[in-house]
């Protein structure tokens, strides 16, 4: 690792600039020539380029961003463009410094992508809990309508868009994008059965595409520089640049944008300085807890882009990296992470309902000193009966902290039977 | 699911109606939506209701089903699904702290814990002079700066428990926060809980030239 490293940053190149956070600022170091670009260009030209651009959705999944702006049928109308700002994912901190320091770039991407798609009216669905990061939407919301650049006739191209913000309270769940719709409707966030997909009927069913913060703030840039200007950074197959959230037990935890392709280690033991305070690294998991497998030190040299974490048994998920130290149980932050699953189901299923509340009660029964050697099997049988049979990704993933940990640890769960309790510290 | 996370419900607190001027600011949240989905102003209005009284009451729930046409199951199906609409009258502060791994491993547990002890209520409480309510939440999403926990819904990282704890009991003698990570000082719970209802967000200017 050099010493030398130094970050891409694209969507993050704002962010210490003083004053970028308000539409002058934004402005004069470049903001909205992308938009009154795409104003110039027509709807199915702006949906090429993104699609020739390769840009993949940010939020977890890694879908073509241009390809789920095309399946907008044009015949229906209205049509809704709704951002996903309902950041929770565990270890994952990327949009919520979007919105904080950047609000305008995420701005000019939506209104770029609701002219592409043909809707005059764009949601965000900004987490509840994020009350400062919504203080900072509403303010540039009311610049950019005071300035023209939303309201009718924008920037006097005869295109009207309204922006409307709508907060969530409190519900994990409303990241699933259709469980994020139900939400603005007024219902329980529980998800919908698909098909139908929300690109026909999503929004007050009608087409609407839903993307994350961290998408619509790659939209600018690439309208400004082009497809092939995107395609310089990263992989063939995962394009651009990529915040990665570094946290835990290291020495510089902190959002970090990079090239997709750049190592976990660089990520680790570079950028972040590496595990704290000179300890040795026992796991980190390459895209927040439901990462669907944790990693051991052996796999600190894994590519992070879209294919090579999976390759190596993973799932690139939203980029959050979080390092556990040496002295860290890994049983107890399974529990941690299981309770967050079990407590986050929105109990419309059962295997996700009942097989996270299982889990957790057999977790904590090694906590605190009750586990049993036929309890890992019984874990490993309830976790196959949540994936594949749950309703959403939710209880797919919920199994990870669980399969991830017997694998990797399962001596850890036999010290805790040995001794009659926690052996660790932490 | 509904589990200790939400704290205990509870329905004998007698309040007063929901105001005029809830059903002023009511009006223009529903128009913020588009005319036939006046249900997309639920969470709002139950944001609303929390503002006037603390919480989210039975009485609210119902008089927010009139307003938007919903039985007081549909509107207490929601109300009770999303963790940040109370059910129990909260204190000025609501003190939330996060216990996922990444604040957990830099002092978030210990924090929480420290909390119980020092306030003698347990997660999900308010304390006697109703100045202080705990919860447990999960991740917050601002791991960078473990340990996280928000009074208000601002944002407070980096801080000792010792210091944190302090900071928090001093608001029983009727102390302010002082302003928290974002720079940004915390109103209490009701003022803030108005906040989220987004009357402060821009409306729609150009809907009614679309078709």
């Amino acid at each position: 690792v050099t010493t030398t490293l130094q970050e891409t940053k694209v969507i993050s190149a704002r962010f210490d600039v003083e004053g970028a956070d308000r539409f002058e600022g934004y402005v004069a170091n470049g903001g909205y020539e992308a938009l009154k670009k795409a104003l110039s260009m027509s709807p199915d030209e702006v949906v090429d380029l993104i699609k020739t651009s390769g840009l993949r959705g940010r939020g977890g999944a890694g879908f073509p961003t241009g390809t789920k702006w095309s399946f907008i049928p044009k015949d229906i109308r209205p049509s809704y463009l709704v951002c996903n700002a309902d950041e929770g994912e565990p270890g994952t901190f990327k949009d919520r410094e979007l919105m904080e320091r950047d609000p305008h770039q995420m701005i000019e991407g939506m209104a770029i992508g609701a002219y592409a798609i043909g809707s005059h009216e764009m949601y965000v669905f900004c987490r509840g809990e994020f009350a400062y990061a919504a203080r900072q939407l509403e303010r540039a919301a009311a610049e950019a309508y005071e300035r023209g650049y939303l309201g009718k006739n924008i920037v006097g191209s005869g295109y009207d868009l309204d922006f409307i913000i709508h907060r969530g309270a409190g519900a994990y769940i409303c990241g699933e994008e259709t469980a994020l719709l139900e939400a603005i409707e007024g219902r329980r966030g529980q998800p919908r059965l698909r098909p139908p997909f929300p690109a026909t009927h999503g929004l007050f069913a009608k087409p609407t595409v839903v993307n994350n913060v961290e998408t619509f703030a790659c939209v600018p840039h690439i309208v400004t520089n082009g497809a092939d200007w995107f395609k310089g950074y990263g992989t063939e197959k995962s394009p651009g640049t990529k915040i990665f959230c570094l946290s835990g037990d290291v020495e510089r935890p902190g959002n970090y944008e990079v090239p997709f392709g750049t190592t976990a280690r660089e990520l680790i033991e570079g950028f972040a300085g590496g595990v704290k305070d000179g300890k040795k690294l026992k796991a980190f998991t390459p895209g927040g807890a439901s990462s669907t497998q944790f990693f051991g030190p052996d796999k600190i040299d894994v590519e992070m882009d879209w294919e090579a974490v999976q390759a190596a048994g993973s799932l690139l998920g939203t980029g959050a990296i979080i390092v556990f130290a040496e002295d860290v149980c890994m049983v107890r932050a399974a529990l941690r992470y299981t309770r967050f699953y079990a407590h986050e189901s929105c109990g419309k299923c059962t295997p996700c309902r009942e097989g996270t509340y299982w889990m957790e009660n057999t977790l904590r029964r090694f906590e605190e000193g009750h586990g049993r050697e036929e309890d890992l099997q019984i874990m490993n049988d309830v976790a196959g009966n949540i994936i594949g049979r749950s309703f959403c990704a939710l209880g797919d993933f919920s199994i990870a902290p669980v399969t991830s940990t017997i694998k990797l640890f399962s001596d850890e769960y036999r010290a805790h039977i040995t001794k009659g309790g926690c052996p660790f510290e932490r | 699911m509904d589990t200790s996370l939400m704290g205990k419900s509870r329905t004998d607190s007698e309040v007063p109606p929901l105001t005029e001027e809830f059903h002023r600011a009511a009006k223009q949240i529903i128009a913020r939506y588009p005319s036939a989905q006046s249900r997309s102003a639920l969470l709002p209005l139950l944001y609303l209701a929390q503002s006037e009284h603390g919480f989210v009451s039975p009485q609210a729930m119902r008089e927010i089903g009139s307003l938007l046409g919903l039985s007081r199951a549909e509107v207490g199906a929601v109300a009770t699904f999303y963790t940040m609409f109370k059910r129990d009258p909260q204190g000025r502060w609501l003190v939330s702290v996060c216990t996922q791994p990444s604040c957990a491993l830099a002092g978030g547990r210990a924090l929480l814990e420290r909390l119980q002890e020092t306030l003698g209520i347990a997660t999900g409480e308010t304390t006697e002079d109703r100045a202080i309510s705990i919860e447990e939440v999960e991740c917050l999403c601002a791991c960078d700066g473990a340990p996280v926990f928000q009074i208000n819904y601002e944002n407070y990282e980096r801080m000792s428990v010792d210091s944190a704890a302090e900071m928090i009991g001093s608001l029983r003698g009727g102390a302010t926060p002082p302003a928290g990570a974002r720079g940004g000082v915390p109103e209490e719970f009701k003022p803030v809980s108005r906040r989220m209802a987004g009357l402060t967000s821009p409306m729609p200017r150009a809907r009614e030239t679309v078709e």
